[in-house]
């Protein structure tokens, strides 16, 4: 699991480098487009792995609201970048929705942090943070 | 713990690690990507929507 997750970490970085082309708004889509999956993907992995017993049925209980917040700040976020038309300038809402996703994802590591067995989760929340700061 | 204890925590773990494959070989997709498209973002936007009931429904 742990080369799995250097694996991923290594992806994100190829991910970071290649959003340095394009326009502030496609930039801003494809950052909202992978924060949506990571976010997605680090929500079934705690599943698995209460599931597989490495999270504790108290542990996935705290991890409840702070997991659904971080989904719902992103989806926020995701839900900006789409509604961004071509040639319109930035949104006003964009700055606000970047600034709720961050605060989100620093509660959930903060939930997270001394509980071993869910480095795909931490650093599914590193990558996430790095792509929405990616876009400042 | 019994042995069909045991698989189903095997399996359980080993769906945590088809699921990070997975994500790789999507990353590596959204990466080569110049953004993403409105059908992108609405699919993303149904499923965070539906984790998100699940979550809510525990």
């Amino acid at each position: 699991m742990k080369r799995l997750t250097v694996l991923v970490l290594l992806a994100a970085m190829a991910a970071s480098a290649v959003a340095c082309g394009g326009t502030i708004r496609d930039n801003v889509r494809k950052s909202a487009n992978i924060a949506g999956e990571t976010v997605l993907t680090l929500d079934q992995i705690e599943y698995d792995l209460h599931d597989a017993a490495v999270i504790s049925d108290n542990r996935h209980a705290a991890l409840k609201v702070p997991i659904g917040d971080v989904l719902v700040k992103v989806r926020a976020y995701v839900r900006v970048a789409k509604a961004w038309t071509e040639n319109a300038d930035t949104p006003d809402t964009l700055a606000e929705a970047r600034t709720a996703a961050l605060a989100a994802i620093s509660v959930l590591q903060s939930a997270l942090e001394g509980v071993d067995g869910v480095s795909a989760i931490t650093n599914a929340l590193a990558i996430i943070k790095a792509k929405i700061e990616s876009v400042a | 713990m019994s042995p069909s204890q045991i698989l189903a925590l095997a399996t359980s773990a080993l769906s945590a690690v088809e699921t990070l494959i997975t994500y790789i070989v999507k990353l590596k997709a959204m990466a080569a990507a110049a953004g993403a498209t409105d059908a992108e973002l609405a699919d993303v936007d149904v499923r965070l929507t539906e984790a998100i009931a699940r979550r809510e429904a525990e």
